[in-house]
């Protein structure tokens, strides 16, 4: 995940060839000094690809979680907050969104918009929405009737005060936990999409697109297919590995619980 | 027991009844005039008044919701604007081959990964479970497409043993069956090792109950405690999580489907929206999310069907 991260930050300055670029004269090459990991059907360089994808990935991913966190974090503060009957409201609601997979949700927006990271991107953020307002709520549950709480309300604090001050720092933990393994789940969702056509459009690199292109040369060569799916592979391990991480640290009870 | 019943069945209602009313709403986001973007700049006028009409755009949204709503619950999902035939029986006939796949797929991962997942819990903490764990987290981290295109590198591309994609149709059986072992073994490998996970999981649980000490002290074969007594009650968690299991599963068939380019139900829906066909999304859309709610139910009713202690609250 590290390697990921400081792969896309390098690609920002430096690629050692530019990602679009195509050279029909090295086409379909296995690994050389001059490209380390081959080159792809158009005689594009395959590490500065996949470096490219990286980015992409990230990029696709933070926007997604960011999307399913704000307003799902959102939605399970209002409905653990409320109560009564605007909980059941969108508890209903949010009971129907868990039914749609992702998938099926980026199948409506792409045929509605046009396919692309856009829709992708909002498609995934929705699908992931019920789960982060599921941890928002039973957290905010869980906060609610806390001495703290019922002490900063006795003093007069707004409700809004209330929420922000006192009550989202202490339901932030699991909910960043979450977030770091909804990223990985985003991350592959949106490459699947992509595989499809469905998510990112080329010429932009992306690990489902280039897969996807990889497959027509499949009888030729298999570099093109290994290196996008190892990036997957080991982005999605490092989100899983650190939301864990993150888990056992936020919660120190948990954490003895593992050592022992 | 029949409350209980009744307030699932209510549950799964309703979240049908949402999902309809979220399928629809899409259609309202199209930017523009929807007939237009279906048909391109170039529709001659009389085309463009027949779709609307078609779409029903010439009326008020709650009306056509109403109506449109009361044609699904009949089954009567419209027509395809890119074929011209009933949406019904051409989802009909994609079932015919996306559903084979998904349910054995279902079979093979199950059976798998509760053998994986018992040779797991019998050799925890030995080399054996360490290699079992390690298999059962690439299913979380391995992309079902990429597993595919692996398999069709190897088998079909190096060993030029099974096809790599295409399906002939059920009337050649032998020829049929060759060209799902991949995509069954593809979705089927990253499912076991979920499931896998999972049984090793709940049975190390059991495994460590009094009932299990009990039957060991009393000299009950190791084989039949494992079978009789662990495995039967560690089914309880997992049997809970099949239905989101499923779902997952239906929706990754869509994805595999594309790598082996089998005529089912996902490589329909990217036909319909590359030709922007979207009554024709929209009905498989519906009918996807039908039986992941159908599937929900049954889950739920087979969960406290297995585990009496549930409370039918």
């Amino acid at each position: 995940m590290a390697a990921t991260c400081v792969t896309a930050l390098v690609s920002f300055l430096w690629l050692p060839y530019d990602p679009d670029a195509a050279n029909f004269a090295a086409r379909l090459l296995p690994p050389s000094p001059e490209h380390p990991l081959g080159t792809d059907h158009f005689g594009r360089d395959l590490l500065s690809r996949t470096m490219a994808g990286a980015r992409n990935a990230l990029y696709v991913g933070v926007v997604a979680v960011g999307i399913a966190l704000g307003i799902g974090t959102l939605l399970g503060v209002l409905g653990g907050y409320a109560g009564g009957w605007v909980d059941r409201c969108l508890s209903g609601l949010l009971e129907a969104l868990y039914a749609l997979p992702a998938v099926l949700l980026a199948l409506l927006l792409a045929a509605v918009w046009r396919p692309g990271a856009t829709s992708s991107m909002a498609a995934v953020g929705m699908a992931l929405v019920p789960i982060f307002a599921r941890i928002a709520r039973a957290g905010v549950l869980s906060v609610k009737h806390q001495p703290y709480v019922e002490a900063a309300r006795a003093l007069g604090a707004s409700t809004s005060r209330l929420l922000v001050r006192h009550v989202l720092p202490n339901i932030a933990g699991p909910v960043i936990v979450q977030g770091s393994l909804a990223m990985g789940a985003a991350i592959l969702i949106e490459a699947s999409l992509s595989y499809l056509g469905l998510g990112t459009q080329p010429p932009t690199a992306s690990w489902g697109r280039m897969l996807r292109e990889a497959q027509s040369f499949l009888f030729l060569s298999l570099y093109p297919t290994v290196w996008p799916g190892i990036s997957i592979a080991a982005t999605v391990l490092g989100f899983n590995l650190l939301g864990d991480g993150l888990r056992d640290w936020l919660d120190p009870r948990r954490a003895r619980l593992v050592r022992e | 027991m029949t409350s209980f019943f009744l307030q699932r069945l209510g549950v799964a209602a309703l979240t049908l009844w949402l999902v309809t009313l979220l399928v629809f709403w899409a259609l309202l986001l199209v930017p523009g005039d929807p007939a237009q973007t279906i048909l391109g700049l170039e529709a001659s006028p009389e085309a463009l008044a027949a779709l609307r009409h078609q779409l029903g755009l010439d009326r008020p949204p709650v009306l056509r919701y109403v109506e449109w709503l009361s044609r699904v619950v009949r089954g009567d999902l419209g027509t395809s604007i890119r074929y011209g035939r009933p949406i019904g029986d051409l989802i009909a006939a994609r079932l015919g081959v996306t559903l084979p796949v998904v349910f054995a797929s279902v079979g093979v991962a199950a059976t798998l990964g509760t053998m994986l997942g018992t040779i797991a819990a019998r050799a925890a903490g030995y080399r054996l479970d360490l290699v079992v764990s390690t298999f059962a987290l690439g299913g979380i981290v391995l992309p079902s497409f990429w597993v595919g295109l692996l398999f069709i590198g190897f088998f079909s591309v190096r060993l030029g043993v099974l096809p790599s994609g295409g399906f002939p149709g059920w009337h050649h059986l032998p020829a049929a069956l060759a060209h799902l072992v991949l995509p069954v073994l593809t979705l089927a490998l990253t499912r076991a090792a979920l499931f896998a996970r999972m049984v090793r999981a709940s049975l190390l649980e059991v495994l460590g109950e009094d009932y299990v000490r009990t039957a060991r002290a009393k000299g009950v074969p190791e084989e039949r405690i494992l079978v009789r007594h662990a495995l039967r009650n560690a089914a309880i968690p997992i049997v809970t999580v099949l239905g989101l299991e499923f779902a997952q599963l239906l929706t990754a068939a869509l994805v595999v489907e594309s790598v082996f380019t089998l005529p089912g139900l996902g490589t329909l829906v990217l036909v319909g929206i590359e030709a922007r066909d979207y009554p024709l999304v929209q009905g498989i859309v519906l009918v996807l999310a039908f039986f992941i709610v159908v599937l929900n139910l049954l889950t739920d009713v087979l969960y406290a069907l297995l585990d009496p202690r549930v409370a039918y609250g």
